[in-house]
């Protein structure tokens, strides 16, 4: 099997969304990624719900199993020395190290970027935080809920319906899930230094930042022209809107001038679609009231399934507001069977979603299930650097692994 | 061993046929990592980036006043050809031979169309890395939908979790599926540059934009494929954490909207800090409250108690506090708050450009910190500004090596 990252060797350190999805997007395009747990408890995401069959337990996380396929899995306890020397031996193995501790907590296990790159010059050390390596921030706590609103995102959220009397929201994980690929990012142009030149660095990763820049241009509002949107802007212009039809809702994205006569053309041309009012694009969004009623009238007599079909024979920008049931029978997934099975040895075989891109010489696949609590100990402490099963039953008992 | 403080992309060409979102972000990344971009626009057809807000002062006559463009374009630079006439045909062949990448976002079949679809690329530069970004991907039955971020949002499941406990779907307000697509682009154009260094060997990777939103929501498709449980909208709750959300703090912004501070509290002992913070030690003993579960299933009066201490106070007063305790905490910001923010200046996240047009401007810096080889913001180019220098500089010298 081709792999497009086959001599990549990684550790990951680090727990829940953002290192492990790093790790992840490395690991399912071929790169050897060990991921390195506590002793006992293992990554907090192991504890997170859904659970399988609603039974919780440590392998049954579907978050877990999701964000962590193709990886090996070790046991280690950085705070007792042995730990500490069998990380050092594992980093002077590898390419990169993925960890997502607070700054100064590596440099008091004596494994920040100076001890590890001492070891092993040309690492690249990834380096994830809710804010940064340096700053008046940099010890403060995050999670993706404060990222995502000190970036100004949910100061925007939601588009339509929104009030500056009801509170800002947050969209999932979306935030962790950004940091994470600003992360593969950062590491992947290291690791084109690193094998250009030999040279290793650091690369510090800011979930605030990265969601700064998810944020995309809204940062740029103020310095452009003075002032922001939120939540409560109404949209100027129009149709870019939920509409409900006979069994739900579709999202229209009509309000260009050759998508508004489409939309009009598809609804039959109706004369209150030739009133002054609703010509242009602004107008249309000034009269959205009245508009919205007219258009919600003829989009009554249709499904969701039937206005998305007319919507692709017109080319309309519209597609019905899926529900999860929907999105998993979609025939455009199927077709590119980007849902995917694996096997478990605990959950058995789960469908997951796959890899949102087609190699076309080195595709994606799960290869392994992601890693029971310290399944690999064996392979790696004993196969990769030379430990004896004897010694192995001795650091389990000294908490060690 | 090369120079520090060379650019990671160093010596790597990449032709950019993309507007509007997803794809100029994706190669505004690789242009930060030094890559020479190349964006290829046409003449009588300015990229739509080009025309949307927000524009210096507001002034959106001509080309070059966009805000969202030189944030989306930073570092490029920008030739001006028609494909559909033969000489710019020619011309781009001949660049994309002496190119390292493509990359483009036009519908599925435009490529093939102009006749510079993979397999004639790939006769004139064997080792050619093409990325192709679309909304729904290259093939599948809705290959050739119109699709716009908001559409794709629908289509993806995500709209029906984005909202209030019980109400209508809302959106997001944020390039959601445009920044995951621009950024895993990104990440899979670095990773097929990283397999041609080491097998000479390139390739075609196409990226569908809603399956990059997709992969960011599996809690979603894992409840439903594990459990067939839809998950529902829930504000900015958490199925582990409570308190867990926005509180409404003392103050309006600049724009008269009120304040609000996200916080989010994630054990008991934390609660117990929490409990001290405000001044309610009583609480640490209420029975409503005392441990997670507890603090989950009463969440609406947990919230109501939480919003009465919040509401007399500053935001950031509310976060100087709690991060004292090591609780997550920090202000809901709008566009203009990011900028005054004292630790993204103190980490001068935000880089000053200077434009020939608009003058000197404040833009989101980069997505990754370097220690060694840091990427770069750079200005946007003015439409057509490299033109010349592609055709008859570039061009020229390459081919009489």
């Amino acid at each position: 099997m081709k792999l497009a990252l086959k001599d990549v060797k990684v550790v990951e350190y680090g727990s829940l969304i953002s290192a492990p999805y790093c790790g992840k997007l490395l690991a399912d395009l071929g790169a050897e990624v060990i991921k390195v747990e506590e002793p006992v408890q293992g990554d907090i995401a192991r504890r997170r719900p859904p659970f399988h069959e609603d039974i919780p337990g440590t392998e049954r996380s579907g978050l877990f199993l999701y964000l962590n396929t193709n990886k090996l899995g070790v046991t280690l306890s950085l705070e007792k020395a042995t730990g500490r020397e069998i990380f050092q031996k594992l980093i002077k193995n590898s390419d990169i190290l993925i960890e997502d501790t607070m700054p100064g907590e590596m440099a008091e296990l004596g494994l920040d970027y100076s001890d590890l790159k001492s070891l092993n010059p040309s690492l690249v050390m990834t380096s994830i935080t809710p804010f940064g390596q340096t700053g008046p921030y940099k010890d403060y706590k995050g999670s993706d809920l404060i990222s995502w609103h000190m970036a100004g995102s949910g100061y925007v959220c939601p588009r339509w319906g929104g009030s500056a009397e009801l509170e800002p929201l947050n969209v999932m994980h979306l935030a962790s899930f950004l940091t994470g690929i600003a992360a593969a990012i950062g590491t992947m142009s290291a690791l084109h230094v690193q094998r250009r030149t030999g040279l290793g660095q650091q690369v510090d990763v800011s979930q605030l930042e990265a969601n700064i820049i998810g944020a995309g241009q809204m940062a740029t509002y103020w310095p452009y022209e003075h002032w922001y949107a939120s939540r409560s802007s109404r949209c100027t212009i129009a149709p870019e809107h939920f509409i409900k039809c006979k069994d739900g809702w579709v999202c229209v994205h009509a309000s260009g001038e050759q998508h508004w006569r489409r939309l009009v053309d598809a609804m039959g041309n109706p004369d209150w679609a030739n009133e002054e009012r609703f010509q242009k694009d602004l107008g249309r969004g000034e009269h959205w009231d009245s508009l919205e009623a007219l258009i919600t009238e003829w989009a009554a007599n249709y499904t969701k399934a039937e206005l998305f079909k007319l919507a692709k024979e017109k080319r309309i920008p519209l597609a019905p507001v899926n529900t999860m049931t929907e999105v998993m029978e979609s025939q455009q997934f199927k077709e590119r069977d980007f849902f995917v099975d694996g096997e478990h040895p605990e959950t058995g075989k789960l469908t997951y979603p796959g890899a949102p891109y087609k190699f076309s010489e080195t595709p994606c696949s799960i290869r392994k299930p992601a890693p029971l609590l310290g399944q690999h100990n064996e392979d790696v402490y004993c196969n990769q650097l030379g430990y004896t099963k004897r010694e192995l039953t001795k650091m389990y008992g000294a908490g060690i692994i | 061993m090369e120079k520090a403080k060379s650019l990671p992309l160093d010596g790597i060409r990449v032709v950019d046929f993309t507007r509007a979102w997803a794809g100029p972000m994706c190669t505004r990344l690789l242009a930060e990592m030094g890559a020479e971009v190349i964006k290829i626009e046409n003449p009588e057809q300015p990229d739509v980036g080009r025309l949307w807000l927000p524009f210096a002062e507001g002034n959106r006559n001509g080309l070059n006043r966009s805000g969202m463009f030189a944030f989306m374009h930073g570092g490029e630079k920008d030739c001006l050809l028609n494909l559909k006439q033969p000489e710019g045909l020619e011309a781009i062949k001949r660049l994309i031979k002496i190119s390292d990448i493509v990359v483009e976002n036009f519908a599925p079949r435009v490529m093939d169309s102009l006749g510079i679809g993979y397999s004639v690329l790939k006769e004139i530069k064997p080792d050619l890395i093409m990325i192709s970004e679309s909304g729904y991907g290259a093939y599948g039955p809705l290959r050739d939908n119109v699709a716009f971020q908001q559409v794709l949002e629908a289509y993806s499941g995500i709209d029906l979790l984005i909202g209030y406990p019980g109400g209508p779907p809302m959106g997001s307000q944020m390039p959601t599926s445009d920044q995951t697509a621009a950024t895993l682009a990104a990440f899979a154009a670095l990773a097929a540059l990283h397999y041609r260094d080491l097998t000479g060997e390139g390739q075609h990777v196409d990226v569908s934009e809603i399956e990059t939103l997709l992969v960011c929501m599996p809690e979603a498709f894992m409840e439903f494929t594990m459990n067939g449980r839809v998950l529902q909208a829930q504000g900015n709750r958490d199925d582990v954490m409570a308190p867990h959300n926005c509180y409404r703090c003392q103050g309006k912004d600049s724009q008269g909207e009120g304040r609000w501070v996200a916080i989010a509290v994630s054990s008991d002992s934390e609660w117990k800090d929490f409990c001290l913070v405000m001044g309610k030690p009583g609480l640490i003993a209420d029975e409503r409250f005392r441990d997670g579960f507890c603090r989950l299933k009463n969440q609406d009066e947990l919230d109501k108690i939480v919003t009465e201490w919040t509401s007399g106070q500053t935001a950031i007063d509310i976060m100087t506090q709690l991060q004292k305790v090591n609780i997550a905490a920090g202000p809901v910001y709008n566009a203009e708050d990011v900028h005054n923010d004292p630790h993204l200046r103190a980490r001068e996240f935000f880089v000053e450009i200077d434009h020939p047009e608009v003058g000197k401007r404040r833009v989101p810096g980069v997505l990754a910190r370097l220690s060694e080889t840091p990427w770069v913001v750079r200005r946007d180019p003015l439409f057509g500004e490299h033109t010349d220098w592609v055709l008859h500089e570039l061009l020229a010298s390459n081919e009489s090596k």
